[in-house]
């Protein structure tokens, strides 16, 4: 694998990618926001139970490609036991990383989300990365 | 002693996109059926087009403009010998196949369709041979109605006949699929169409490349092709069909160059095939589609059928041996289009990693929605190949596929 792919694959995405965290229904769920990519046919649903403005489980469902389901289950072990404004504001900083190029600055405090860095080079695979935070912001805002 | 001959690979010199590396790496170029590289002459042309006949055609009585006319207008007569037409007022310039199914969409649509009547179209069209009679039957309060495919994209002639009816004013059906590259059988559909009185528009943006074509031998009454998938320049397409009908046919777009008078509340028209090309035409473009058709016609269509089908027979091969690969599709005649879908990867991540090795392909639905259904996958790896592509670099690709495969499952 050359550099320029193992930059964008990296071992956590492909981890995430294989065995996924918290696929499936998540079956308490208060919030449901579901995300088509119309340039892939890719469909990603975000599910969490959000109780006292906390938010108490994340789960994800659909179809996607590598970097969709790992970005996904990422954002579900990620957001998990957060507040909304919390998760918002996470959510919020991805989205300006990830969809900018290479002039953003890294953002602090992100951990193991900044694997999803290597979309920045790819402009035609920054959507499948970025639609699951997307739906996130969705679901959050109707938390308000 | 005859020679052998030449494997026409040899002409990927001619093609100076693919000879330059990107990212470093030579290139595989495996999208043809998106849009095929240019040769040199046709590049030449272009530009000596834009040097020596920048004027606009059918307007100046300058010598300038009477050159670039004359050149235009031999494009027509390329055309006709390109796909056997008898008549180059036949022949109709357009941006590409898109603008010509919609250019028939709407002229045949108030020239013949009435409320209650049917418009066919197979479940393996592109978006392009889809959309624009959608909206048409909408318009004239007409059905469309959709031939299915089997579960390999097979379109029978049978489940074509089944629904066609003495209401089916159009059928408009594609030559060549350009998600499996299967060719219809074409004759058959529009000898169909004869029978219960219906014109037939056949879209042969991705057969036209690939094989020797005869619209009299087919016997339809239009077919569409774009330029920039015959190795010609992007922004040009070509409506032809069949006088008689044309003549009848209400303008599409108008203004400009399409008109013979024009009075304060109506204008007449010129007749075809001006009268459906309003406004300035690309001319450096149609000329330089003029040099494709003679660069292709110089090899030979005939010899490039030939050979792309022998490299694609190879290729079937090759790929059948890539753990967890599926070809989609049946076996049958096509032109050299496949799609397959490798177990566990999806189409994306492939086409991604592909790339990192300097291979280009497409990945996804290929704006053919309705066939991914009767297919069952949610998008396909495609590779469309050319005669300037060898076997060499297809084994390249299968090496690639079989890494690729480990990586991800």
């Amino acid at each position: 694998m050359n550099a320029a792919l193992a930059n964008l694959y990296q071992e956590v995405i492909l981890t995430h990618h294989r065995k996924p965290h918290h696929f499936g229904p998540l079956p308490d769920a208060t919030h449901h926001v579901r995300l088509v990519n119309p340039l892939c046919g890719d469909e990603v649903t975000i599910s969490a139970s959000i109780h006292h403005d906390a938010i108490a489980a994340c789960h994800f469902e659909g179809h996607g490609c590598a970097l969709c389901r790992a970005s996904a289950s990422l954002l579900t072990v990620s957001v998990r036991g957060q507040s909304v404004q919390q998760a918002r504001a996470l959510g919020q900083t991805l989205l300006n990383f990830l969809q900018h190029e290479t002039d953003a600055q890294e953002p602090e405090g992100i951990g193991d989300l900044i694997a999803l860095s290597g979309v920045r080079e790819h402009p035609s695979r920054r959507r499948c990365a970025t639609l699951p935070w997307e739906a996130l912001l969705h679901l959050l805002d109707d938390c308000a | 002693m005859i020679a052998a001959p030449v494997a026409l690979h040899a002409r990927r010199a001619d093609f100076p996109a693919l000879c330059r590396p990107v990212n470093g790496l030579p290139l595989i170029y495996l999208d043809h059926a998106a849009t095929s590289q240019k040769p040199q002459v046709v590049l030449d042309a272009l530009m000596t087009a834009y040097v020596e006949r920048c004027a606009n055609v059918h307007r100046g009585v300058y010598a300038l403009s009477e050159a670039a006319t004359r050149d235009f207008e031999a494009v027509r007569h390329k055309v006709c010998s390109l796909i056997d037409a008898p008549d180059p007022r036949g022949v109709v310039f357009t941006k590409g196949t898109t603008e010509s199914l919609n250019l028939l969409a709407h002229s045949l649509g108030q020239r013949f369709v009435q409320p209650g009547d049917e418009v066919l179209v197979t479940q393996l069209e592109h978006h392009s041979n889809v959309v624009p009679w959608q909206v048409m039957a909408k318009q004239r309060g007409a059905t469309l109605v959709v031939a299915p495919v089997d579960a390999q994209g097979t379109l029978s002639l049978d489940a074509l006949s089944r629904k066609l009816s003495p209401k089916t004013k159009i059928i408009a059906c594609t030559h060549a699929s350009n998600v499996t590259g299967a060719l219809m059988d074409v004759r058959s559909i529009c000898q169909l169409g004869r029978q219960v009185g219906a014109l037939t528009v056949i879209d042969g943006a991705q057969a036209i490349p690939h094989l020797p074509v005869s619209v009299q031998e087919l016997g339809c009454d239009f077919y569409c092709f774009s330029a920039h998938k015959l190795l010609g320049p992007f922004g040009v397409g070509v409506l032809w069909g069949r006088t008689a009908i044309l003549d009848t046919m209400p303008p599409w777009q108008t203004g400009g160059a399409m008109v013979l008078s024009v009075r304060e509340t109506e204008s007449d028209y010129q007749p075809i095939p001006q009268r459906f090309e309003a406004g300035t035409q690309a001319v450096a473009e149609v000329i330089a589609l003029g040099a494709a058709i003679d660069y292709l016609q110089g090899i030979g269509l005939p010899e490039i059928a030939k050979q792309e089908d022998a490299l694609l027979q190879q290729a079937k091969q090759c790929l059948r041996k890539v753990p967890g690969l599926r070809l989609l599709g049946s076996e049958g005649p096509s032109v050299p289009v496949i799609s397959f879908v490798l177990d566990g990867v999806h189409p994306h991540d492939v086409a991604t990693a592909l790339s990192a090795e300097g291979i280009a392909v497409r990945a996804g639905l290929h704006c053919a929605e309705p066939l991914f259904s009767a297919l069952g996958v949610r998008g396909s790896v495609r590779i469309s190949l050319s005669f300037v592509n060898t076997i060499e670099e297809i084994e390249r690709l299968c090496t690639s596929l079989v890494q690729i495969g480990v990586l991800f499952r």
